[in-house]
Protein backbone atom coordinates (compact mmCIF):
# COMPACT_ATOMS: atom_id res chain seq x y z
CA UNK A 1 0.00 0.00 0.00
CA UNK A 2 1.31 3.46 -0.94
CA UNK A 3 1.78 6.61 1.73
CA UNK A 4 -1.02 8.53 -0.14
CA UNK A 5 -3.45 5.32 0.12
CA UNK A 6 -2.55 5.35 4.23
CA UNK A 7 -2.94 9.22 4.87
CA UNK A 8 -6.27 9.09 3.14
CA UNK A 9 -7.20 6.39 5.83
CA UNK A 10 -5.99 8.50 7.94
CA UNK A 11 -6.86 11.60 7.17
CA UNK A 12 -10.79 10.07 6.86
CA UNK A 13 -10.20 8.28 10.05
CA UNK A 14 -9.68 11.71 12.19
CA UNK A 15 -12.28 13.25 10.09
CA UNK A 16 -14.80 10.49 11.26
CA UNK A 17 -13.59 10.31 15.24
CA UNK A 18 -14.09 13.97 15.53
CA UNK A 19 -17.40 13.97 13.43
CA UNK A 20 -18.97 10.76 15.79
CA UNK A 21 -17.41 12.52 18.42
CA UNK A 22 -19.04 15.72 18.53
CA UNK A 23 -22.76 15.82 16.30
CA UNK A 24 -24.69 14.52 19.25
CA UNK A 25 -23.40 16.45 22.07
CA UNK A 26 -23.39 19.64 19.65
CA UNK A 27 -26.80 19.03 17.98
CA UNK A 28 -28.11 18.60 22.11
CA UNK A 29 -26.15 22.07 23.15
CA UNK A 30 -27.61 23.91 20.11
CA UNK A 31 -31.50 22.75 20.74
CA UNK A 32 -30.89 24.20 24.15
CA UNK A 33 -29.63 27.59 22.99
CA UNK A 34 -31.70 27.72 20.02
CA UNK A 35 -34.85 27.15 21.26
CA UNK A 36 -36.19 24.75 18.27
CA UNK A 37 -34.73 21.09 16.91
CA UNK A 38 -34.85 23.06 13.13
CA UNK A 39 -32.75 25.27 14.00
CA UNK A 40 -30.52 23.29 16.22
CA UNK A 41 -30.36 21.04 12.66
CA UNK A 42 -29.27 24.21 10.53
CA UNK A 43 -26.32 24.87 12.58
CA UNK A 44 -25.29 21.12 13.22
CA UNK A 45 -25.46 20.40 9.44
CA UNK A 46 -23.59 23.00 8.79
CA UNK A 47 -20.76 22.85 11.29
CA UNK A 48 -20.10 19.37 10.56
CA UNK A 49 -19.64 20.37 6.78
CA UNK A 50 -17.32 23.65 7.94
CA UNK A 51 -15.35 21.39 10.14
CA UNK A 52 -14.97 17.97 7.72
CA UNK A 53 -14.02 20.27 4.83
CA UNK A 54 -11.68 22.72 6.93
CA UNK A 55 -9.64 19.29 8.04
CA UNK A 56 -9.78 18.01 4.60
CA UNK A 57 -8.15 21.49 3.04
CA UNK A 58 -5.82 21.80 6.11
CA UNK A 59 -4.51 17.77 5.09
CA UNK A 60 -4.70 18.68 1.42
CA UNK A 61 -2.57 21.68 2.12
CA UNK A 62 -0.15 19.65 4.24
CA UNK A 63 0.46 17.20 1.77
CA UNK A 64 3.88 16.41 0.59
CA UNK A 65 3.97 15.83 -3.30
CA UNK A 66 5.25 12.29 -3.81
CA UNK A 67 8.36 13.80 -6.23
CA UNK A 68 9.75 15.92 -3.30
CA UNK A 69 13.25 13.98 -2.51
CA UNK A 70 14.02 12.86 0.94
CA UNK A 71 12.16 13.64 3.46
CA UNK A 72 11.85 10.49 5.72
CA UNK A 73 8.68 9.99 6.99
CA UNK A 74 7.40 13.69 7.10
CA UNK A 75 5.57 12.37 3.75
CA UNK A 76 3.45 10.23 6.01
CA UNK A 77 2.66 12.42 9.14
CA UNK A 78 2.25 15.63 6.82
CA UNK A 79 -1.19 15.35 5.90
CA UNK A 80 -2.32 13.71 9.21
CA UNK A 81 -0.90 16.56 11.08
CA UNK A 82 -2.55 18.84 8.75
CA UNK A 83 -5.82 16.95 9.17
CA UNK A 84 -5.52 17.33 13.11
CA UNK A 85 -4.66 20.99 13.16
CA UNK A 86 -7.43 21.80 11.13
CA UNK A 87 -9.28 19.59 13.49
CA UNK A 88 -8.13 21.65 16.51
CA UNK A 89 -8.83 25.14 14.59
CA UNK A 90 -12.06 23.88 14.07
CA UNK A 91 -13.21 22.54 17.16
CA UNK A 92 -11.29 25.72 18.51
CA UNK A 93 -14.26 28.12 16.52
CA UNK A 94 -17.49 25.70 17.36
CA UNK A 95 -16.34 25.87 21.00
CA UNK A 96 -15.87 29.78 21.02
CA UNK A 97 -18.87 30.45 19.03
CA UNK A 98 -20.79 28.03 21.68
CA UNK A 99 -19.22 29.59 24.67
CA UNK A 100 -20.14 33.34 23.14
CA UNK A 101 -23.87 31.92 22.68
CA UNK A 102 -24.07 30.79 26.30
CA UNK A 103 -22.39 34.22 27.89
CA UNK A 104 -24.97 35.71 25.22
CA UNK A 105 -28.23 33.82 26.44
CA UNK A 106 -27.14 34.30 30.33
CA UNK A 107 -26.57 37.80 30.06
CA UNK A 108 -29.96 38.40 28.57
CA UNK A 109 -32.07 35.59 31.03
CA UNK B 1 13.87 -0.89 11.83
CA UNK B 2 12.81 1.65 9.72
CA UNK B 3 12.47 5.20 10.24
CA UNK B 4 9.06 4.80 8.91
CA UNK B 5 8.15 1.69 11.16
CA UNK B 6 9.52 3.28 14.18
CA UNK B 7 7.46 6.63 13.69
CA UNK B 8 4.62 4.95 12.92
CA UNK B 9 5.01 2.80 16.17
CA UNK B 10 5.69 5.79 18.63
CA UNK B 11 2.47 7.37 16.84
CA UNK B 12 0.14 4.93 17.82
CA UNK B 13 1.16 4.35 21.12
CA UNK B 14 1.08 8.42 21.50
CA UNK B 15 -3.03 8.27 20.29
CA UNK B 16 -3.33 4.84 22.29
CA UNK B 17 -1.72 7.15 25.70
CA UNK B 18 -4.31 9.99 24.75
CA UNK B 19 -7.42 7.97 24.47
CA UNK B 20 -7.02 6.12 27.34
CA UNK B 21 -5.96 9.10 29.56
CA UNK B 22 -9.04 10.87 28.06
CA UNK B 23 -11.57 7.80 28.81
CA UNK B 24 -10.08 7.25 32.35
CA UNK B 25 -10.64 11.85 32.85
CA UNK B 26 -13.94 11.71 31.22
CA UNK B 27 -16.28 10.71 33.85
CA UNK B 28 -14.32 13.13 36.50
CA UNK B 29 -15.05 15.93 34.41
CA UNK B 30 -18.53 14.63 33.30
CA UNK B 31 -19.31 15.27 36.98
CA UNK B 32 -17.48 18.49 37.14
CA UNK B 33 -19.04 19.93 34.38
CA UNK B 34 -22.48 18.82 35.25
CA UNK B 35 -21.99 20.54 38.70
CA UNK B 36 -20.72 23.37 36.69
CA UNK B 37 -22.86 23.95 33.52
CA UNK B 38 -25.72 24.06 34.83
CA UNK B 39 -27.41 20.73 32.53
CA UNK B 40 -26.51 17.47 31.03
CA UNK B 41 -26.95 19.00 26.93
CA UNK B 42 -23.84 21.43 28.05
CA UNK B 43 -21.83 19.26 30.46
CA UNK B 44 -21.82 16.73 28.00
CA UNK B 45 -21.11 19.35 24.68
CA UNK B 46 -17.88 20.53 27.08
CA UNK B 47 -17.12 17.20 28.21
CA UNK B 48 -16.42 15.94 24.33
CA UNK B 49 -14.57 19.40 23.48
CA UNK B 50 -12.04 18.54 26.08
CA UNK B 51 -11.70 14.90 25.52
CA UNK B 52 -11.39 15.56 21.60
CA UNK B 53 -8.64 18.63 23.21
CA UNK B 54 -6.64 15.75 24.44
CA UNK B 55 -6.70 13.46 22.02
CA UNK B 56 -5.84 16.04 19.06
CA UNK B 57 -3.25 18.15 20.65
CA UNK B 58 -1.57 14.83 22.00
CA UNK B 59 -1.67 12.99 17.99
CA UNK B 60 -0.24 16.45 16.72
CA UNK B 61 2.31 16.21 19.18
CA UNK B 62 3.39 12.31 18.38
CA UNK B 63 3.76 12.69 14.95
CA UNK B 64 6.08 15.06 15.11
CA UNK B 65 8.69 14.28 12.33
CA UNK B 66 11.99 16.21 13.68
CA UNK B 67 15.33 14.24 14.03
CA UNK B 68 14.44 11.92 11.86
CA UNK B 69 16.66 11.41 8.86
CA UNK B 70 15.69 10.83 5.06
CA UNK B 71 15.00 7.24 5.66
CA UNK B 72 16.90 6.12 2.51
CA UNK B 73 20.52 7.08 4.31
CA UNK B 74 19.16 6.41 7.86
CA UNK B 75 21.40 4.27 10.48
CA UNK B 76 19.79 2.29 13.48
CA UNK B 77 21.07 5.18 15.76
CA UNK B 78 20.00 8.16 14.01
CA UNK B 79 16.30 6.63 13.75
CA UNK B 80 16.42 5.48 17.54
CA UNK B 81 17.36 9.44 17.86
CA UNK B 82 14.47 10.85 16.04
CA UNK B 83 11.79 8.17 18.04
CA UNK B 84 13.73 9.74 21.37
CA UNK B 85 12.84 13.45 19.73
CA UNK B 86 9.26 11.81 19.22
CA UNK B 87 8.85 10.90 22.45
CA UNK B 88 9.26 13.91 23.72
CA UNK B 89 7.28 16.19 21.70
CA UNK B 90 5.01 13.25 22.40
CA UNK B 91 4.75 13.83 26.19
CA UNK B 92 5.19 17.35 25.76
CA UNK B 93 1.72 17.43 23.92
CA UNK B 94 0.00 15.31 26.77
CA UNK B 95 1.33 17.54 29.09
CA UNK B 96 1.03 21.29 27.50
CA UNK B 97 -2.79 19.45 26.84
CA UNK B 98 -3.68 18.70 30.62
CA UNK B 99 -2.37 21.69 31.38
CA UNK B 100 -4.44 24.25 29.13
CA UNK B 101 -7.39 21.84 30.47
CA UNK B 102 -6.57 22.45 34.26
CA UNK B 103 -6.03 26.13 33.80
CA UNK B 104 -9.42 26.34 31.71
CA UNK B 105 -11.23 24.36 34.33
CA UNK B 106 -9.81 26.66 37.29
CA UNK B 107 -10.33 29.77 35.58
CA UNK B 108 -14.13 28.55 34.95
CA UNK B 109 -14.71 27.07 38.41
CA UNK B 110 -13.28 30.50 40.13
CA UNK B 111 -16.14 32.36 37.99
CA UNK B 112 -18.50 29.71 38.74
CA UNK B 113 -18.02 30.37 42.52
CA UNK B 114 -17.36 34.32 42.23
CA UNK B 115 -21.17 34.08 40.96
CA UNK B 116 -22.01 31.29 43.75
CA UNK B 117 -20.55 32.93 46.61
CA UNK B 118 -22.50 35.98 48.74
CA UNK B 119 -21.88 39.63 48.46
CA UNK B 120 -20.08 41.18 50.98
CA UNK B 121 -20.97 44.00 53.40
CA UNK B 122 -19.19 47.45 53.12
CA UNK B 123 -16.96 46.69 55.89
CA UNK B 124 -16.06 42.91 54.06
CA UNK B 125 -18.25 40.59 56.07
CA UNK B 126 -20.45 38.22 54.40
CA UNK B 127 -23.73 38.44 55.37
CA UNK B 128 -26.16 35.64 55.30
CA UNK B 129 -27.92 34.32 52.74
CA UNK B 130 -26.26 36.65 50.59
CA UNK B 131 -28.11 39.74 51.27
CA UNK B 132 -26.74 42.88 50.94
CA UNK B 133 -27.29 45.13 54.25
CA UNK B 134 -28.04 48.77 52.90
CA UNK B 135 -25.12 51.40 53.78
CA UNK B 136 -26.22 53.61 56.90
CA UNK B 137 -27.80 57.00 56.87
Amino acid sequence: MNTVAIDALLVTTVVLLVRSTLVRPLRRVLVELCGSEVRARVWVAMSETALATGMLLSAAVCAVPASSPGIGPGRLAWPLRGAVAGALMGLTTVAAVVAGFERRRSGDA
Amino acid sequence: MTAYWAFSLVALVGALTSVGLALSLHPLLSRLLGELCGSKARADFWGRISLLWIVLVTVLAATATFGYPDSASATATQTFLGALTQVRFLLAGLLGSIIALAVGLLWFVRRFDENATPPRAAWGRRLPGGVQQPPAA
